[in-house]
């Protein structure tokens, strides 16, 4: 399936990506990266290997697949009375780095050894020459897990909020059903949980979307899941939890 | 700012303070620019008293100068005291040279990268920055206290939410509800299976008038 882009906001056309690029009317990359679960910035993120800089048009190309999926609520009377925020956008695994001094003999080994890693540098030691290597010794998400998928915006957490800034699991199961039957997707996943110290039952919904290629050439894969607390509930199915 | 050695300013820098202190001397504190300026001048139109200066229209004590216009007593070093040249003490005191390259972007840069008083690189202890950070009370996960938000992120990773000692110490906190591992909902409501849901409209097709004129119909008489 090609998806048709608004050429106004095809992150293709730009130059360079910011944080201020238009994915839709209203909506900026700067929504999927000021959530509150998870804010960062374009500098701070690291591409898939954690040295160098991330592909910032893959990570925009994502998105619009999930502007197009905020933009069915946008307006959508059904859901007027509520408001779709992103509450997990794009993620940034807590980052750490250790420098690794690898004796090299001479000053041509190490040079080698410096250029064949990213990130490399070397000189001279108290005991001879020397590449530094960096070392990423920071958080690693699972592959392919939620917050995987977030690195690159194909996952994103969406929460409707009420007039009383809460979630509203009535009305979250309502969307989930609607983005089911109206929108394309890899994977819907609606998920309640009681981490709140209060014990309130909080809802959202994952939307995992599929990898876009410049081409905007993409097919889907209509997962269904209901997951409580991190643990499944019902495979193809949504299921709506409430409160006690 | 203080430092050993260096130029501050520029052609088009101007300073603006309350005063400006120079080095202190025996006689007194020589380098004030409210009233007087003291040090050496290329020239000097007035001057109480002018170490050295190149030429001057007026000076009552003079202890070099290459021309004076006017001189208030002949011999004047002997009659008025001849302050001392400063001497380095407790302030670093360099004398600049006429012919000093004046500071531009690149000498600052230079003096940045390599000067004692510039950008450095400071090694903290590795105790104290991870007691600062608390990245070992959150197993390296978060450089700060976490909100309900940034936790519920955090755990959607499987190995996060397995990680026991993580989670046990966000409990510990009151940042994690205790029971966030019951996996059995107390009450469930609908359900909606992978096909298409049957749904009323809501939106209007076509022109319906408020009498609904177009949806009337009549039955065939037989």
């Amino acid at each position: 399936m090609k998806i048709l882009v608004d050429p106004q906001y095809n992150p293709e056309f730009e130059s360079s990506i910011t944080s201020a690029t238009k994915l839709g009317p209203g909506i900026t990359c700067a929504k999927f990266l000021g959530a509150r679960g998870s804010r960062t910035q374009f500098q701070k993120l690291y591409a898939d290997g954690f040295f160098g800089a991330p592909d910032l048009k893959q990570i925009a190309r994502n998105l619009v697949l999930h502007t197009n999926a905020m933009k069915t609520v946008i307006g959508n009377t059904t859901f007027s009375q509520h408001r779709l925020i992103v509450s997990e956008g794009i993620y940034e695994p807590n980052p750490k780095f250790e420098t690794q001094e690898i004796p090299s003999g001479s000053e041509a080994k190490a040079k080698k050894l410096a250029r064949e890693n990213s990130g490399g540098s070397y000189g001279k030691g108290p005991d001879g020459w020397v590449a530094r290597i960096p070392l990423y010794v920071g958080e690693r998400p699972s592959s392919n897990s939620v917050n995987d998928l977030r690195r690159t915006g194909r996952a994103i957490v969406y929460q409707l909020i009420n007039k009383n800034g809460q979630t509203d699991p009535q009305k979250t199961f309502d969307l989930a059903v609607f983005w089911k039957d109206y929108i394309d997707y890899d994977k819907l996943s609606l998920d309640y949980d009681t981490f709140d110290p209060t014990g309130i039952l909080t809802s959202q919904i994952v939307l995992e979307m599929p990898k876009v290629p410049a081409s905007f050439d993409v097919s889907f894969s209509h997962n269904l899941e209901t997951t409580f607390n991190g643990e499944l509930q019902a495979k193809n199915e949504l299921l709506e939890i409430l409160a006690d | 700012m203080i430092g050993h050695k260096g130029t501050i300013g520029g052609p088009l820098m101007d300073y603006y303070g309350k005063s400006y202190g120079g080095f202190p001397a025996k006689v007194t504190n020589l380098a004030c620019f409210y009233g007087s300026l003291v040090g050496k001048a290329a020239e000097a139109i007035h001057a109480d008293y002018s170490i050295h200066a190149a030429s001057a229209g007026f000076a009552r004590g003079a202890a070099t100068a290459v021309q004076a216009v006017k001189a208030a007593a002949v011999g004047g070093p002997s009659t008025l005291p001849i302050p001392e040249v400063p001497v380095p003490g407790i302030m670093p005191f360099i004398p600049i040279q006429p012919t000093a390259p004046i500071p531009n972007p690149a000498i600052v840069e230079l003096q940045l990268s390599s000067s004692n008083y510039g950008i450095r690189n400071v090694a903290v202890d590795p105790k104290l920055k991870s007691k600062i950070t608390k990245s070992d009370d959150y197993k390296e996960l978060f450089n700060h206290d976490p909100s309900i938000h940034e936790i519920r992120s955090k755990l959607r990773d499987p190995q996060h939410f397995g990680n026991g000692s993580f989670t046990s110490y966000l409990v510990s906190q009151g940042k994690l509800n205790g029971d966030f591992k019951k996996n059995m909902p107390k009450n469930i409501g609908r359900s909606a299976s992978k096909t298409g849901t049957i749904r009323l409209g809501v939106n209007l097709l076509g022109n319906n008038p408020s009498d609904n004129r177009s949806k009337r119909f009549k039955v065939n008489k037989k």
